[in-house]
């Protein structure tokens, strides 16, 4: 299970430090997921890094089952990453020079369990995109590119899912197929952390966690896109 | 990972950044190339074998030998500042194409890639291209060391008699493909620093912008700092070498090259701040932008300009170098020659006939002959310790011609096998047997001492030309006279041989001198303008490739294109204005540090050194600078305007 307990990151450039964590705690269950929503500036992404271990906190913890992310090696980070868990960004991360089943394959060539081509192809081919197995990120659109960053999660056994505004670069129709495919992570009994700006997406999780200044302000179980809408609309004009 | 796993994932890799690629290659291989004509030059020549005597004697052959053996120091200079100049362009190209290549390093890393295997696997990667690029460049150079040889020889590096069997040196072609194959991965190894990948979100974000955002650390400037206050401390209080030491045009360059190279992460980003807030009147916003971005991209600033800076300050430092010694000579000859027709006849007959016809005229104060040979072989020395000039002149007469500084023993005393020495290491009573071609051989006992710059070497009377009998050549009368004189002896003189007044003489003399300072720096540095521009044109594409995820936020921004391409012509020319006030300034430190050790020459020196010529080139060197930029940004831009 992840946890994080206590959470707070400061951002320094020398001169200015600005909280971007406060004293957040929470934590997300094997099969759950989670969206984490807030208005802009208010910690949503630095959360997701802290708990990806992208970013080491600046104050409190966090665990993952017995590992603690904060002091961990590189070394222990760069295996959860491996083998352990799951990036799906806005910007797709997926490598121009590398095919798609290239792309869903590349976590094995660092010494990760091995991903036989067929467990590839099908893991393609569950996004829709057996016929896209060879063509490079450039001839993908959007939706596509977003759909083999998925699969490449999909290729491999995740236990946790981290998606930085995965549909934000997509169309809607797109957007709610991706989502889909996310629902999927959560159905084999991987944790799914999501943070959005979208309610309709939010609406997608099991729960909602609502941060505003690095704090976590609130939580909602069962959303529903309207329910969303109408606590960020509360969020946003408090915040003013 | 398996090689058979990795090799679809590297070749994807070139072929994503083929252009980046072929830059370093062309780099690398014209690296290779050079490096490996040179050391198969070398090699070759410094074991003797392969010098070519099949139509010589062994006379010729002895002196051909001596004559290679004393152009070793020449050669080892040239493959040291060939490789060492290589490995840091080479360096700075692979660096350039691993900035291009972040977001993917950081994409690596998003995939679990630990900060070893990104390392690990891009060493891998310049290992297969390197092997790929240096086997055939090896052959090339191989290939070409014949002809570079020719090229030496044209521009008077060897004699005209000297003839080469290079062969197929395997081991040395073995041993300079390995070298470079290992360069080039300690140069990917290095290139990619932990700061670029560990930091997995940086690597990610940073190519969004573009930005490199590469300060240079704190270990760095100290690292710098000490290295120019290192460096200050030896300019300032090393022992006087000499100025007009003939390897100071070597050295010099050296001098400056270095410390510009160690401090231009810190002076570039400093004076292009300044210049861009001078500059705004001129240039607009794009000044302010490029001082902005100066203490931003400090690491970028610099190596764009170093190869900039190797090329000028090697130039000039040669420039520099070379102006003393040549500022002495023309001081040496207007005051210590008091000659007022100098005659250049054919042969020793000639010399021997015009010094008969003219010896005795009236107004005529002295004649000497002189003639300069190295066709005489030392016993006693080993061959290859140094080659002497002997200089046969007219011993009895000469101190009425030449102003004569004697350090020991007694001038006058000079005369048949008693010879006058200008060699610092010769000692009153020092003899020296020489052989001729024709097997006779003298004693020679050096009877006096002296400090000359019109000649170096043994000063041997002009009779023992007969005993000896060697093939001379500078053969030449000097005759002191009175004006009334100089028109009769021109006349009479006029059919045998062509005549100069002591002022045209020292102009050829000067001119002489510039075109083997001119020669030679071509001859010793060639390779190395040849590897910087080709650095400069790499490293500019790259860098301006590498800023496409800026140009098209620029391009969101609603700047236009042609505002873009501006703002980057606008860097250009602060770049290479930056370049130049710290050339100006390097130049003068050292000009300053080497001139003014005699200060009654420095109007000399300073005069002596071709100040348009490397003006001239610096203007061109910039042109190149702002194309090159001006072309990259056109394709970078291409695509951005959507």
């Amino acid at each position: 299970m992840l946890t994080a307990t206590g959470l707070g990151h400061t951002f320094s450039n020398g001169r200015v430090e600005t909280l971007a964590l406060d004293g957040v705690s929470c934590a997300f269950e094997p099969g759950s997921f989670t969206a984490i929503m807030g208005p802009s500036g208010s910690g949503k992404s630095t959360l997701l890094y802290c708990l990806a271990g992208l970013i080491r906190a600046s104050a409190g913890s966090v665990t993952f089952d017995a590992t603690e992310l904060t002091t961990a090696k590189q070394r222990q980070l760069d295996l959860l990453r491996r083998d352990e868990f799951g990036f799906i960004f806005q910007s797709f991360n997926l490598i121009d020079a590398l095919t798609a089943l290239q792309n869903v394959t590349l976590p094995s060539l660092f010494g990760g369990a091995a991903i036989p081509r067929e467990q590839a192809v099908n893991a393609l081919a569950n996004v829709g995109l057996s016929e896209k197995v060879k063509s490079y990120p450039a001839e993908l659109s959007g939706g596509q590119q977003q759909r083999v960053a998925i699969a490449r999660a999909l290729a491999q056994t995740r236990r946790v899912i981290f998606a930085d505004e995965p549909t934000g670069a997509l169309d809607r129709k797109s957007g709610f197929l991706v989502m889909d495919q996310l629902r999927r992570f959560r159905d084999v009994g991987t944790s799914v952390v999501m943070v959005t700006h979208d309610p309709q997406i939010a609406a997608y999780a099991d729960r909602v966690l609502f941060l505003v200044d690095g704090r976590l302000v609130d939580t909602m179980d069962a959303p529903t896109a309207e329910a969303v809408s109408s606590r960020m609309t509360g969020l946003e004009s408090a915040a003013r | 990972m398996t090689v058979a796993q990795q090799l679809p994932v590297s070749l994807g890799f070139v072929r994503r950044h083929r252009a980046a690629y072929v830059g370093v290659a062309i780099l690398l291989s014209i690296a290779t190339v050079a490096a490996t004509a040179e050391m198969v030059l070398f090699t070759g020549l410094a074991s003797g074998q392969a010098v070519r005597i099949d139509s010589m004697s062994e006379f010729d052959a002895r002196v051909v030998r001596a004559a290679v053996s004393a152009s070793q120091g020449i050669l080892q200079v040239m493959c040291f500042t060939t490789v060492v100049i290589a490995l840091v362009l080479v360096y700075l190209g692979f660096r350039n194409m691993l900035a291009l290549r972040r977001r993917e390093l950081g994409q690596l890393r998003l995939a679990g890639a630990s900060v070893l295997r990104v390392r690990v696997m891009v060493t891998g990667e310049a290992f297969v291209f390197a092997t790929l690029v240096v086997i055939p460049s090896v052959l090339i150079g191989g290939l070409l060391a014949h002809p570079f040889y020719l090229l030496l020889q044209a521009v008077g590096v060897f004699g005209k008699t000297l003839r080469v069997d290079f062969g197929f040196p395997v081991l040395t072609l073995a041993l300079v493909a390995g070298g470079m194959i290992l360069c080039s991965m300690v140069a990917a190894w290095l290139s990619l620093r932990s700061k670029q990948t560990n930091d997995v979100l940086a690597a990610l974000e940073a190519s969004a912008t573009g930005t490199q955002g590469e300060k240079m650390s704190a270990t760095r400037i100290v690292i710098a700092a000490a290295s120019v206050v290192g460096l200050a401390a030896f300019l300032i209080f090393m022992p006087d070498t000499g100025s007009e030491n003939p390897v100071a045009s070597i050295i010099v360059p050296l001098l400056i090259i270095f410390p510009l190279g160690a401090l231009a992460p810190v002076l570039v980003p400093v004076v292009a701040r300044a210049l861009g807030w001078l500059l705004r009147p001129l240039i607009g916003g794009s000044g302010v932008l490029v001082a902005q971005r100066a203490s931003r991209d400090s690491q970028r600033f610099a190596s764009n300009v170093l190869p900039l800076l190797i090329l000028m300050g090697v130039m000039g430092g040669f420039a520099i170098g070379a102006g003393p010694d040549q500022a002495t000579m023309q001081d040496d000859y207007h005051s210590k020659l008091d000659a007022d027709l100098i005659v250049e006849p054919s042969s020793v007959k000639d010399a021997d006939t015009v010094t008969g016809d003219i010896g005795n005229m009236q107004g005529v104060n002295a004649v000497v002959r002189s003639a300069a040979t190295t066709r005489l072989i030392e016993q006693g020395r080993a061959d290859g310790t140094f080659l002497t000039v002997f200089n046969f002149v007219d011993l009895d007469a000469y101190q009425d011609v030449f102003e004569t500084d004697v350090t020991t023993g007694d001038f006058d005393s000079a005369g048949g096998a008693a010879v006058v020495s200008t060699r610092e290491s010769d000692k009153v009573g020092d003899t020296v047997t020489v052989e001729a071609p024709s097997g006779t051989t003298a004693t020679l006992t050096v009877a006096a001492v002296i400090t000359s710059r019109i000649y170096t070497g043994l000063l041997v009377d002009w009779q023992m030309l007969q005993t000896l009998d060697p093939e001379v050549w500078d053969i030449r009368v000097f005759v002191s006279a009175d004006s009334a004189a100089v028109s009769d002896i021109t006349a009479r003189v006029d059919d045998l041989a062509p005549t100069m007044t002591k002022d045209e003489f020292i102009q050829t003399r000067v001119e002489l001198r510039q075109s083997n300072a001119a020669t030679g720096n071509i001859a010793l540095f060639g390779t190395i303008y040849g590897l910087a521009i080709v650095a400069m044109i790499q490293g500019l594409t790259a860098s301006v490739m590498n800023r496409r995820g800026e140009f098209r936020l620029l391009s969101l921004l609603g700047i236009s294109r042609a505002r873009t391409i501006g703002t980057l012509l606008s860097e250009a020319l602060v770049l290479i204005v930056s370049s130049g006030v710290l050339l100006a300034g390097a130049f003068a430190f050292i000009a300053w540090r080497y001139l003014a050790q005699d200060p009654t020459k420095m109007a000399t020196a300073v005069g002596a050194i071709p100040w348009g010529d490397i003006a001239l080139t610096f203007v061109g060197m910039g042109l190149l600078f702002t194309a090159t930029v001006f072309i990259a940004a056109v394709v970078a831009t291409r695509n951005t305007q959507r």
